[in-house]
Formats: C-alpha cells, sequence, structure tokens
C-alpha cells in the first residue's frame, strides 16, 4: 500500500531507522571492542580508548594463551564434548521421536505423557548432583554428555515435524518387508534434515556454551571445558595460576597484559561460534518457532 | 511362539504381550528413552524428599533421618533469607517490567521498517547476543565496564566525571543487571511476535487504510489486538518464573561486594548446596522455589484467563 508521507511519519522513520542503527551498533561494539583489544600491543591497549582499530597489531596475546596447555585442552574438551554429545543426542531423540509419531503405537499417549511430564517439573539441583555422584560420573566427560541424551523438547519437536511426513512412505516399505531401523534410517532421516538440523545446530550451541555443569561435576584443570576455563581467567581471576609465566610478564616488556590476555581468551571461546552464526542463526530461530507456536 | 495365523489376542495380558511382540521394533526403540528419564529425571523428583529429612551421604536418602518441615523452620527462621528472598522478587519484577515489554515494542517498530535487507541485517545482529554465554558475556562486560580501563569510564572521564565502579557498587550493580539482561535477550524475544505479526491478515491492514487509519491507530486497533493472546501466553511464562531471577547471569557478574542486593534464591542454593554441603537445606529452598513458582503460574493463568476469555495455557 502506498500513500503520501506526512510529516510526522517522515520523522518517525527516521528517527527508528537511526534507533536501529544505533542498537545494531550497540549489539556489535563490545565484541569489535575485545576483539582490538586482544590484538593490542601492552601501549595500545592502555590507551584505545574508543578507537576500535589498534595501531599496533600483535598476536603476542593469542600465542601465549594457546601456548599454556590449559587453553589448549580445554579447547579439545569442549570439541570432543560438543560434537559426541550432539551426535549422541540428535540420534537417540530422532528415534524416540520416529517412534511417537506412529499413530497406531499402542500406549503411545501415554508414553509421551510420561516423557512431556519431565518437562515442567524437576528434581532440582541437588538430587541431581547426587544422583551423579553415585552413578560414578563424577570428573569425567560422561557427566556432560549422558544426562542431555535425550531431551522431551527435543523429541516433541521432532516427532511433530516427522508426523507431517506421509504415512504412505513407512506403508509401503513396512510391506515390502523393511524392519522399523531400516525405514527409520534410510527413510525418515534423510526426510527430516530441516529438523534434525535444528536440534543438531541448538544442541551444538548448548554444549559450547554450557558451563554450570562443568563446573560442579568436573574437578581437574585436564579435563576442563573451554567456558569453565574462560571463567576461571576472566572472572575468578585465576589468571597467574593457569597460565605460567604471567608474573614477569606484567609490565609489559613481552607482546601481551593481564587485559590482553583476558581478550583473547574471549575472542578464542567466541570463535567457532560467530564463524557459524550466519547459517547457524537461520536454523536457530526456525527452531524457536516449530518450538513455540506448536505448543 | 504361536504361530500368528488364526491367533485371537484375547484381553488382559494376553493383548498386552501380543501389542509388545508386534511393535517389539518400536519399544526397543523406546527402552532405553525410558529407563534415562526414570533415572535421571523421575529419581530425582523422588531424591526431592531430601528436603525433608536430615540427609547424610553415609546413609543415603532413604537412611538418613526424617526431620519433617524442620529444614523449612531453619530456612525461614534464618534472617538472610528474607533479604534473598526480597532480591530475587526485585531483581525479577525490575527485569518484567522492563524487560518483558521491550521486545514486544522492538517487534512493533521492526514492523515499521519497510526495506527488507536492512530489516533482515538488524535482526540477525539483534539475535548475537543471545548466542554466548554469560561466561562470556560476563567477561566482557567486566572489561568494558571496567573503571581503569573500560571504555565506558574512560568515556565518562574524558568528560569530567569520575570513574564509576559499575560492578563492584550496590547501587549499580542492579542497574547494569537489568540492562545488560535485555541487551541480551531483547532481539531474540522479539522473534515469537514478529512471527505473529506476519501472520496478520493483511487485509484488515488495507481496509482500515481506506478507513483512513493512520500507522500509529493501525498498531494500536490491528496489531496489538492480534499479539494478544501471545503476549497473554508469554506474561503467564514469565509471571511463573519470578523466582528464577537469572542464575547464569548473576553468578557470573556478581561479587561479594554486591551480595546484599544481587543473592537470588538459586546463587543461595549452589552457595549452600554445592559448596557447603548442606544438601537438605539447599534442597529444601529449590523445592519452596518450585512450589511457589507452580503456585504463581496457576494463580496468573487463571487471571489471565479470566481477563482474556480463555487465552491462558490450559
Amino acid at each position: 500500500m502506498k500513500w503520501k508521507k506526512g510529516a510526522g511519519e517522515i520523522i518517525f522513520d527516521s528517527i527508528n531507522y537511526t534507533f536501529m542503527v544505533l542498537l545494531s551498533i550497540s549489539m556489535i561494539y563490545p565484541f569489535f571492542s575485545v576483539l582490538a583489544i586482544s590484538l593490542s600491543t601492552p601501549v595500545e591497549a592502555a590507551k584505545l580508548g574508543l578507537k576500535l582499530i589498534p595501531m599496533e597489531i600483535t598476536m603476542g596475546a593469542y600465542s601465549k594463551v594457546l601456548a599454556s596447555g590449559f587453553i589448549a585442552q580445554a579447547y579439545v574438551n569442549t570439541i570432543i564434548r560438543t560434537v559426541i554429545g550432539t551426535a549422541i543426542t540428535a540420534l537417540a531423540c530422532f528415534s524416540v521421536a520416529y517412534v511417537l509419531s506412529r499413530k497406531d503405537l499402542p500406549y503411545r499417549s501415554a508414553i509421551t505423557l510420561f516423557f512431556v511430564f519431565t518437562m515442567f517439573f524437576s528434581g532440582g539441583l541437588i538430587p541431581s548432583y547426587l544422583l551423579i555422584k553415585s552413578l560414578g560420573m563424577m570428573n569425567s566427560m560422561l557427566a556432560l554428555i549422558v544426562p542431555g541424551i535425550y531431551s522431551a523438547w527435543y523429541i516433541v519437536m521432532m516427532r511433530n515435524y516427522v508426523s507431517t511426513l506421509p504415512v504412505e512412505l513407512e506403508e509401503a516399505a513396512l510391506i515390502d518387508g523393511a524392519t522399523p531401523f531400516y525405514i527409520m534410517f534410510r527413510i525418515m532421516l534423510p526426510l527430516s534434515v530441516p529438523i534434525v538440523a535444528t536440534v543438531v545446530l541448538w544442541s551444538a550451541v548448548g554444549h559450547w556454551n554450557s558451563w554450570f555443569d562443568a563446573m560442579i561435576y568436573i574437578t581437574d584443570n585436564s579435563k576442563q571445558v573451554l567456558q569453565v576455563a574462560l571463567r576461571k581467567i576472566v572472572i575468578s581471576e585465576e589468571l597467574r595460576s593457569l597460565i605460567p609465566g604471567m608474573d614477569v610478564a606484567m609490565v609489559g616488556s613481552e607482546s601481551f597484559t593481564e587485559q590482553t590476555l583476558k581478550a583473547a581468551t574471549i575472542i578464542l571461546t567466541i570463535g567457532p561460534i560467530v564463524l557459524v552464526y550466519p547459517f547457524a542463526q537461520k536454523y536457530y530461530v526456525k527452531g524457536i518457532l516449530m518450538g513455540s507456536l506448536k505448543g | 511362539m504361536a504361530s500368528m495365523i488364526g491367533f485371537r489376542p484375547r484381553k488382559g495380558l494376553n493383548s498386552f504381550l501380543f501389542n509388545l511382540m508386534k511393535y517389539r521394533h518400536y519399544y526397543i526403540i523406546l527402552i532405553p528413552a525410558i529407563i534415562f528419564f526414570l533415572v535421571f529425571c523421575y529419581y530425582p523428583m523422588y531424591g526431592v524428599i531430601i528436603a525433608f529429612k536430615n540427609f547424610r551421604a553415609i546413609d543415603g536418602i532413604l537412611g538418613s533421618k526424617w526431620v519433617g518441615l524442620d529444614n523449612f523452620q531453619n530456612l525461614f527462621n534464618n534472617p538472610g533469607f528474607f533479604s534473598i528472598l526480597r532480591n530475587t522478587v526485585v531483581i525479577s519484577l525490575l527485569r518484567l517490567m522492563i524487560g518483558f515489554p521491550a521486545p514486544i515494542i522492538l517487534a512493533l517498530l521492526f514492523n515499521e521498517i519497510k526495506h527488507r535487507y536492512f530489516l533482515r541485517a538488524v535482526q540477525s545482529i539483534s539475535y548475537l547476543p543471545y548466542f554466548m554465554s554469560w561466561v562470556v558475556l560476563g567477561g566482557i562486560f567486566s572489561q568494558i565496564l571496567s573503571p581503569t580501563t573500560g571504555i565506558v569510564n574512560q568515556a565518562i572521564t574524558l568528560l569530567g566525571g569520575k570513574a564509576i565502579y559499575f560492578l563492584t557498587d550496590k547501587r549499580w550493580f542492579v542497574s547494569i543487571l537489568i540492562t545488560t539482561g535485555i541487551w541480551q535477550s531483547v532481539g531474540w524475544g522479539t522473534i515469537i511476535y514478529v512471527a505473529v505479526i506476519s501472520s496478520i491478515d493483511p487485509e484488515m491492514y488495507e481496509s482500515s487504510v481506506i478507513e483512513g487509519a493512520g500507522r500509529f491507530q493501525q498498531v494500536r486497533y490491528i496489531t496489538l489486538p492480534c499479539l494478544m493472546p501471545t503476549i497473554a501466553l508469554m506474561l503467564i511464562f514469565s509471571c511463573s518464573g519470578i523466582l528464577n531471577a537469572g542464575f547464569d547471569q548473576i553468578f557470573n557478574m556478581y561479587n561479594a561486594s554486591v551480595y546484599s542486593v544481587s543473592d537470588i534464591l538459586d546463587t543461595y542454593v549452589y552457595r549452600i548446596g554445592i559448596q557447603n554441603m548442606s544438601y537438605s537445606l539447599s534442597t529444601a529452598v529449590g523445592l519452596f522455589k518450585n512450589i511457589v513458582g507452580l503456585a504463581i503460574l496457576l494463580l496468573v493463568n487463571f487471571i489471565v484467563k479470566g481477563i482474556n476469555e480463555g487465552n491462558g495455557i490450559w
């Protein structure tokens, strides 16, 4: 619809557009600022102020951070956790979702309710903590992966999607003598790529950003996850003990300071997320729509 | 196993077993999931009873001594508890009052942007903070708000002011908490509202223009009423979460100098539970929180249904 714009509308639009630009800047600026600090020499970092691009760039902070085994090890742990955890979760939840999508399955509603009920009620932190302890999973990768294998939320989302796939495919395959396993993996899964991709992304980002479980269950620094490593360096101020040789470098004789080291660690942690963001974002948004609008 | 031909399943056990056999492939897939939920979801629910016991690791859950409501009494008698409860409610209410309308308003503003590519770009950018964990964001803000090297304070001192200790000053901390919290979630929060707005029948707008409606009136008489059911639903969810004041964020941004204003139920549960190992007390607080949360959920759902003629969760 086109109509002539009145003065009021022009003013409103210019304010709105300006606001949007400012909003966007406010969302991006903090990240660029930290990036700039991470690449600055000690001299620059101290006087960088509002500028975004440092005059002199150095990779000193990054090489120092990566040279210390702590962060590098945490990176490896996090990647392992994310890849394995996501793969298992996606497959496990998909298989359950497929089964629950079969409308002729006896006791289907009861079983579905059994799963969905857990979305609303939970035992809380301490009972779960004690459970992990008693299962002997403390201080191991298992504690980070196993509790997340099945998620009622993902199961419901996937089930809703699979339900929309034509039943004739299944019936034809069953008549031909296929087992449900075969149908699930060779027929349904390829057709369900959009929803599986969505769950994979949600699960992957969730694992990457996950810090609380690692914090309470993992005690060895060598098994620690990137987020907790970051937390120790930036928030709980354990920088000195975790990155050796810090005391020597405080005066700025080397190419980093405490501040630039912290900044470099932050950038390393969010690096993969930011790189994946452009594609991930689409699926992520779709996921929340599929989840909330269907209810 | 008897041949299936001419087999007439009888009621009860036989039909149950028959179903089990026929659908065995499916049930096999379900079994690990059922075991999983029993172990990781339902068993901890049972574990909640340690809130009514004096739990000791040696005795286990069943062996620990039953103390009834003693833990809860200790809790309410503890003077610190009420300041924690107060912090939780205050922070939640602030988040609700400012943070709840924010995505709605932003969604409405998005709706007024006519350039598709510009809008897409802004929206994509606005979702970015939501992808970051509070460990990362807490780290970033601690750098930006630092009294010595932080950008904000450098700007302040440049303009002639004194550096503000944003994160350790009790007067500033909660404001920073709310602001950064909204910064992180406002873009993401618009998604569901934008989706609903885009599903509004364009004919309604067209006929309103014919009647002489301006853009503001269109928002007031078409867009907002269409959003009402969604807003009501989101409001119910937000209200029921009133005792969750944002553990992730607070835990990564708070420090000892601001405990008195930012210690909430969940941070308290963590400290006395995991750090101090007062398992029973910690579970009691958690249970209290869940029960009150549920009550509020039912109450708000009831109220909103009453106002909105049945647009509740149930």
